[in-house]
């Protein structure tokens, strides 16, 4: 994927966007918010990674004016550490995803990997049913069968699959799915995910001896295409 | 040293003014009088010449007991031979109408002598009525003044002759009126400075007794207090709110100094063991284990540090523009949702009852983010078997547990970021939870109040919302 990466900070921008290139993906790191600017609005990218505070032209307006000149390619601010509130805003004036410094490259490279696809239309018609080796979710009916049996799960079990399966083949960090499936977006210090992903999977695997979901270590959970 | 010249100012002013005045008044009745004895002169050569043209000729002589008349005045005659009756020399009788004569130029050597003896007398003792001098009998004298002074006269031709009447000046009675002014204005001036200085100094004590606290203040002594018992003016006024300011501020550095005092103890345990990890990895045969741990134990610190900045932004900042309304039982329910597996896995059972709901008016991820706070805490102090209850009665929320609770006289403490009971630093967490829980309550304007729980036991939060508007119908 080709990544625009807006970031002043000479070590972040470095380790960003060698770890970003290590996972096959062709990164313009530029680091001021002025050029980057031009740069998104003359070349094609696939994802922008603007850091929120650069000199000369920030990149919460280089944002704004991109989005008002009908530029929408997708976009993950990065944000100063602990600045919540940024978030709304950063959300508002159209940023598709946000992540607060200091992150791990891993939850970039899953928000990016996860940006791509929404950006290019994942399923063009509204799915209404998902299934995946013999998992079944019907998203009208909200029931969920497993080689034909009925999988009985309460709503939040639901929607964790539900995101799971979308975005199958890719990791979901922890704090993606505590956003997507729980909308939390603060860091919880009990274990909220894993106990739930452990019924989820209590429910879906043990029964069929079967595996869906995979654990990886240090990053957050993938459904197994 | 400026009340102390404010002081002295005024005593000064005061004393010029009253010179002013005494001078002002003296004017006025220097005039007055002046006017006065015209009149009064006028008068009497009137009265005198009437009876003299009524007998057609002048007396044979003046009785000099009679020079002076009930008016205190006095008169002589020039006869047209020449003759003089009266103590009066004869150049004087050269005037016509009203003029000032010195005393000596009035009267004869002799009868001058013996008036200024008698006024001399009369200065010394003017007690009684009794002849005091043996001469005095020659003048009535009905008034106090000087023999010397200048004398009024009035002096016109009468029949063939000349009369004159005269009395004493009116710089005799002036320059007693301003001697007078001037005496007061000396006497006065005396203690109205005195009065000033003990004002003066009193103040200027006082305002420097002040100002050595404050400097006191600045050079960080926070226990001075500059009130005194007892509160009499302004002053006094402005020293018990300045006393009021430096307790707030020594509560907020006492509660910052314990703040940083808590980073650091809490950064200890991260940061020893990421160090230690950090080191094990160059030696380890699993060095990645170790890097994976270190990395663990900085996410443990970044999210300490996130918390106190965001608690820092929470209370900086005023976010009510982003307020929305929602619904609190929903807020409660999503959060059972999430917590009641984390609670059953930790073998503690967490319930939901909303016994009435309601609208309130806030920032849902933040409400969110307090009941989270307030689950977690129970989860993890509360201990197993515990009975988490959760509960929404219109727009109070309240968590209850059966925990081991939070002793009443460190409930206020707890709230404090970082602020740990003892038996807990064992346990995880920064110890940021109801710091944060505050944070946002406060933000929200709702009362917070820790509590025991149902029958005495465990510990009961309770968050008291402002009321928002009634639960819609539709």
């Amino acid at each position: 994927m080709r990544i625009l990466l807006l970031e002043d900070d000479a070590d972040i921008g470095a380790w960003t966007s060698k770890g970003l290139g290590a996972a096959g993906h062709v990164v313009d790191w530029i680091e001021n918010g002025r050029e980057a600017l031009i740069a998104a609005s003359t070349r094609d990218y696939d994802v922008l990674v603007f850091d929120r505070m650069v000199p000369d032209l920030d990149g919460l307006s280089a944002l704004r004016t991109l989005r008002g000149a009908r530029i929408n390619t997708p976009m993950i601010l990065l944000t100063a550490l602990g600045a919540v509130e940024d978030r709304v805003e950063g959300l508002e004036a159209g940023a598709d995803d946000y992540l607060s410094k200091p992150f791990a490259m891993s939850e970039l490279l899953a928000r990016i990997t996860a940006l791509s696809r929404r950006g290019h239309g994942e399923g063009d018609a509204p799915a209404t049913k998902l299934s995946h080796r013999g998992l079944e979710l019907d998203l009208l009916s909200q029931t969920c069968t497993c080689h034909g049996t009925a999988v009985p799960l309460n709503p939040k079990e639901f929607r964790l699959l539900e995101v799971l399966m979308r975005s199958k083949g890719r990791i979901q960090t922890r704090a993606m799915l505590l956003e997507r499936v729980w909308d939390i977006n603060f860091e919880p210090s009990t274990s909220v995910v894993e106990t739930h992903m452990s019924r989820l999977r209590n429910k879906i695997e043990k029964p069929f001896d079967a595996e869906y979901i995979r654990t990886i270590r240090g990053s957050g959970y993938m459904f197994i295409d | 040293m400026s009340a102390l010249r404010q002081a002295m100012a005024l005593s000064l002013a005061f004393l010029v003014l009253l010179s002013i005045g005494g001078l002002v008044l003296d004017d006025i009745v220097t005039e007055e009088f002046r006017a006065e004895t015209e009149a009064d002169l006028r008068e009497e050569f009137q009265q005198i010449s009437a009876g003299f043209r009524r007998d057609g000729a002048f007396p044979r002589e003046i009785d000099t007991a009679h020079v002076f008349s009930d008016r205190g005045i006095g008169y002589a005659v020039l006869l047209a031979d020449g003759t003089v009756l009266g103590p009066v020399q004869p150049e004087a009788f050269d005037l016509r109408g009203f003029d000032i004569l010195e005393g000596e130029a009035l009267f004869e050597p002799e009868a001058y002598e013996a008036l200024e003896r008698i006024f001399e007398l009369l200065e010394e003792d003017d007690s009684d009525g009794q002849p005091i001098a043996p001469q005095q009998e020659l003048f009535d004298v009905e008034f106090e003044a000087e023999a010397d002074l200048g004398w009024r006269i009035y002096a016109g031709p009468v029949l063939d002759g000349v009369l004159i009447v005269y009395a004493p000046g009116i710089s005799a009675f002036g320059s007693d009126l301003t001697t007078v002014i001037l005496f007061f204005v000396i006497l006065l001036s005396l203690p109205a400075i005195v009065v000033g200085l003990i004002f003066g100094l009193r103040a200027q004590r006082r305002l420097n007794h002040i100002g050595a606290g404050f400097d006191r203040i600045a050079d960080g002594d926070l226990s001075v207090r500059l009130a005194p018992a007892r509160v009499r003016d302004d002053i006094d006024e402005l020293t018990v709110r300045i006393d009021g300011a430096t307790e707030k501020l020594a509560a907020s550095i006492r509660q910052m100094s314990d703040f940083s005092a808590n980073i650091a103890h809490d950064l200890r345990t991260p940061l020893t063991r990421l160090r230690l990890h950090l080191e094990e990895s160059e030696r380890a045969e699993d060095p990645q284990a170790h890097s994976a741990a270190a990395i663990e134990q900085m996410d443990n610190i970044i999210a300490i540090f996130a918390a106190i900045q965001r608690i820092a932004r929470l209370k900086g900042h005023d976010r009510r523009d982003g307020f929305r309304t929602f619904s609190l039982a929903a807020v409660a329910v999503q959060a059972h949702d999430i917590y009641e597996a984390v609670a059953q896995d930790a073998g503690q059972d967490l319930s939901l009852r909303v016994e009435e709901d309601a609208t309130i008016q806030g920032d849902q991820s933040l409400v969110m983010q307090l009941l989270a706070n307030l689950i977690e805490n129970a989860i993890r102090h509360a201990g197993e078997g515990a009975v988490i209850t959760l509960k929404v009665v219109g727009n109070v929320l309240s968590l209850s547990d059966t925990g081991p609770g939070i002793p009443e006289d460190e409930r206020d403490r707890v709230l404090d970021p970082l602020y740990r009971l003892d038996r807990s630093r064992t346990t995880a967490g920064a110890g940021l939870g109801l710091a944060m829980v505050k944070a946002i309550a406060d933000l929200h304007e709702a009362d917070l109040q820790l509590m025991f729980g149902p029958g005495g036991v465990g510990l009961t939060v309770q968050v008291s919302f402002p009321p928002g508007m009634a639960p819609s119908k539709s």
